[in-house]
C-alpha cells in the first residue's frame, strides 16, 4: 500500500464513521424523538385544557393517596375546579394524584407518569391509559402496586359517581400487571376497604363483581 | 375453567390458609403482622389450589435486609409457614 493511499484512507476512514454516527443520531431524532416531543407536548396540551376546563368554582374533592405505613389510602380534601366533561374530569383528578399529596403519604401513581388518554364508556367504565412511567418509581411490592391503583380507582369513583370501573392501559396497551404483581386484566370496581377509616367520603362502593382476589399476607418486617 | 379463573374454587381456604399463616406469624418474635387481605395478584389466580402471596419486608439495605437474610430468623419464618400449612392440610382431612 503506497503512501499515498494510506494518508487517504487514513482521511476518508473517520469521515465515514463520523458521516454515519451522524446519519444515524438524525434518523433517531427524525423517526423517534421529534415524534416523541410531538406526542408530549400534545399529552401537555390535553392536560392544560383539562385543568382550564373547569365550569365554576372550586369543589372539594377528596383524593386518596398511599399511606405505606399502614398499607391503607388515605383521604385528602382538596378544592378543584371541574370540568364538565366527564374525561376531563377524570383526567384532572389523576392529574391532581400524579401531583402527590400535601399532607404527607405517598404519591401514586409516580410522578413520573403521564395521563396518554381517557375514555369514558356509557356503563361508567373509564379507560385510563397512562405512560410507562406509571409503572416505576414507588416501592415495588404487592401492597405498594395495590395502592397504586386504588388510589385511582377509589379517588374516582368516590368524586365521580358516574364512573363505575377503571381498565388501566400502560402506553396505549392492555398489559397483564403494573410492575410484575397487580393484575390489570380486568377492570376495577372501587374497593372502600382500601381506605383507612375516618377518612372516606362513604361515596366509593363496590359497583362490579371482584375479581378473582387470592390473598396477600402482609407484613411491615421485622421490627 | 377458565385457567386464570382457577383460584376462584379455593378462595375459601385461601382466607383460612392466610389466617393459619397470621396466627403463626404472631408466634415469630419481632415480627409486626399487618394481617390478610384481598389482593388481585396476577400470579395466583391461575393456582389450582390454595394459595397466598406473602411480602415479609424489603430487602433495601437500610431497611429490613439485615433481619430477613438471618437465618435465625428465616427458620423462624419457614417453620411458622411450615406449621401453617400443617395446619390446613389437617383440618381437610
Amino acid at each position: 500500500m503506497s503512501a499515498r493511499t494510506k494518508v487517504l484512507l487514513l482521511v476518508i476512514l473517520p469521515v465515514l464513521v463520523i458521516g454515519s454516527l451522524y446519519l444515524r443520531s438524525l434518523v433517531r431524532w427524525a423517526f423517534f424523538e421529534r415524534r416523541h416531543s410531538a406526542d408530549t407536548a400534545a399529552r401537555a396540551q390535553l392536560d392544560q385544557a383539562a385543568l382550564q376546563a373547569s365550569a365554576g368554582p372550586a369543589q372539594t374533592v377528596t383524593l386518596y393517596f398511599p399511606s405505606y405505613a399502614e398499607g391503607k389510602l388515605r383521604g385528602e380534601a382538596r378544592p378543584i375546579a371541574m370540568a364538565t366533561d366527564p374525561a376531563d374530569r377524570v383526567r384532572q383528578i389523576v392529574l391532581a394524584l400524579i401531583e402527590g399529596p400535601r399532607q404527607g403519604g405517598g404519591s401514586a401513581p409516580a410522578p413520573s407518569a403521564e395521563v396518554r388518554g381517557v375514555f369514558v364508556t356509557a356503563d361508567g367504565t373509564v379507560y385510563l391509559d397512562l405512560s410507562s412511567g406509571a409503572a416505576g418509581d414507588f416501592n415495588a411490592g404487592i401492597e405498594s402496586e395495590t395502592l397504586a391503583i386504588y388510589s385511582m380507582v377509589d379517588s374516582l369513583a368516590a368524586n365521580l359517581p358516574e364512573v363505575k370501573k377503571v381498565q388501566f392501559l400502560i402506553q396505549g396497551q392492555e398489559v397483564d400487571t403494573l410492575d410484575g404483581h397487580v393484575d390489570l386484566t380486568a377492570p376495577f370496581a372501587p374497593d372502600p376497604a382500601w381506605i383507612e377509616s375516618g377518612t372516606g367520603t362513604g361515596q366509593a362502593q363496590p359497583s362490579a363483581p371482584p375479581p378473582v382476589e387470592a390473598p396477600s399476607f402482609g407484613s411491615s418486617g421485622p421490627s | 375453567v377458565p385457567w386464570d379463573e382457577a383460584q376462584r374454587a379455593h378462595l375459601t381456604r385461601s382466607r383460612d390458609f392466610a389466617g393459619l399463616v397470621a396466627q403463626q406469624f404472631g408466634h415469630v418474635q419481632g415480627l409486626e403482622v399487618r394481617g390478610p387481605t384481598a389482593a388481585p395478584v396476577r400470579q395466583l389466580r391461575s393456582v389450582d389450589a390454595p394459595a397466598l402471596a406473602l411480602e415479609l419486608g424489603t430487602l433495601a439495605p437500610r431497611q429490613e435486609a439485615a433481619a430477613l437474610t438471618a437465618a435465625s430468623f428465616q427458620d423462624q419464618l419457614a417453620n411458622a409457614i411450615a406449621q401453617a400449612v400443617l395446619a390446613l392440610t389437617q383440618g381437610a382431612s
